[in-house]
């Protein structure tokens, strides 16, 4: 009885830094879209007649897609876990940004008056700067997770 | 091992940040009051049979960028979705915080236009404009509207009234029509020619016309001199052709009678 009490004593005390950390965290990453989105939307939110389009959805899933990451990477921080997860957040940002960008071609079709505008913004070299920044953390990750595991090598040969 | 990935991850930071600032600049700038892009008040000249209509293209860049490559397009349509006119105008680079102002001029052949249509009935143009632009030498952008343009016909509803023969060998034939084009002004000679039901000509006449432009009905007589009494006939046709300063038209073959 006395054990088992022990034993998730020593669980808690080792999960709860791991869950405060991982929170904290996750609630950075939130902020740190948060205020760029709020910079870059709102304005555009000030003439509906032009940006109506539906960017919410794609930013919504976008930071959820960034904080669960953010979250779990700091929660298994230490194992390979952390680093796989790395790895797997910067292949499908970069996936969920190609698709929900549409290839970096947006088309709008705003009204103003009893016109109708047909707006169509090529941002594909401004994807290309975003893609490549997530293949520089993609390569990152993988970096961390052969450091990782050649550390983890090291220390169990200079234990025997 | 360990220094590649810290210089890695701050580069990545680095990078991040910099891909967002620039990504909220550009929007900044591109937003409408930073970047305004209007047309003054339209002009139109006219020589030879063509309307030239000059537009002013007034352009304030207060953003971060330059913005380079404008290039703007109009395409005039008439209603059967033919294409009368096309015109284009570039200018390579508006530095920032800058103003410009370019003509934009659209020109209007009337001897591409079916002319019988649209000298006697209103009608509709489609405008095609189409801009194309660059921000910040990367983010290429296009907008592109369709819009009519009314067209109103100068001779709108032309006819003519019951010709008045005289014992002299004069005559007289009322004309009446409405110049609805906001363009175009009816300044010139109007010319008739009377031709009885067997073809033979009866007499003719010309009078001077100055009906300017978004005038209303106008109406007026004709004065004719008739060659030969004897070939009058109680019905047959008015030939009538116009010649103005914009335009040479005729003969428009009307029956009386």
């Amino acid at each position: 009885m006395v054990k088992a009490e022990d034993r998730r004593e020593r669980l808690l005390s080792k999960m709860a830094p791991r869950v405060f950390k991982a929170s904290l965290w996750g609630f950075l990453t939130f902020l740190m879209y948060y205020i760029p989105y709020q910079l870059l939307v709102l304005p555009m939110l000030m003439f509906p007649e032009f940006f109506s389009f539906e960017i919410q959805p794609i930013f919504y899933n976008f930071v959820a897609l960034a904080v669960f990451f953010a979250v779990a990477i700091n929660f298994f921080s230490g194992t390979i876990l952390q680093h796989v997860l790395g790895v797997a957040r910067a292949l499908i940002l970069m996936t969920y940004l190609i698709y929900a960008l549409n290839g970096g071609i947006l088309t709008l079709n705003p009204n103003v008056g009893t016109e109708t505008f047909t707006i169509l913004v090529d941002f594909r070299a401004f994807l290309m700067m975003i893609i490549l920044v997530s293949l520089l953390s993609l390569a990152k990750s993988i970096l961390q997770t052969i450091n990782f595991l050649a550390s983890e090598k090291e220390s169990s040969l200079s234990q025997e | 091992m360990r220094q590649a990935l810290r210089a890695l991850g701050w580069a990545t930071k680095i990078l991040w940040i910099l891909i967002i600032v620039f990504a909220a600049t550009i929007v900044y700038s591109a937003l409408p009051m930073n970047f305004r892009m209007g047309f003054g008040e339209p002009q139109a000249a006219f020589s030879d049979g063509v309307i030239v209509m000059s537009f002013p293209l007034i352009i304030n860049n207060s953003g971060y960028y330059p913005v380079s490559d404008l290039n703007l397009t109009t395409s005039l349509m008439d209603d059967e979705g033919n294409l009368v006119s096309t015109s284009t105008t570039f200018v390579p680079l508006i530095a920032r915080s800058s103003n410009l102002e370019k003509s934009h001029n659209v020109s209007l052949s009337l001897n591409d236009l079916n002319l019988t249509r649209f000298l006697f009935e209103d009608s509709n143009f489609t405008a095609e404009l189409s801009i194309a632009m660059k921000f910040a030498r990367v983010v290429p952008l296009q907008v592109a509207t369709e819009m009519a343009i009314p067209w109103g016909a100068p001779l709108y509803n032309f006819s003519i009234g019951e010709i008045t023969y005289y014992p002299n060998g004069t005559g007289v034939v009322p004309i009446s029509f409405e110049n609805r084009s906001p363009l175009l002004n009816v300044n010139g000679t109007i010319r008739l020619e009377i031709y009885n039901n067997r073809g033979e000509p009866v007499g003719s006449g010309e009078k001077r016309v100055d009906v300017p432009s978004n005038y209303g009905r106008y109406v007026d007589e004709i004065e004719l001199i008739v060659d030969d009494p004897a070939k009058i006939t109680p019905s047959g046709q008015v030939h009538v052709s116009f010649e103005t300063s914009m335009f040479n038209f005729g003969p428009v073959v009307i029956p009386y009678g």
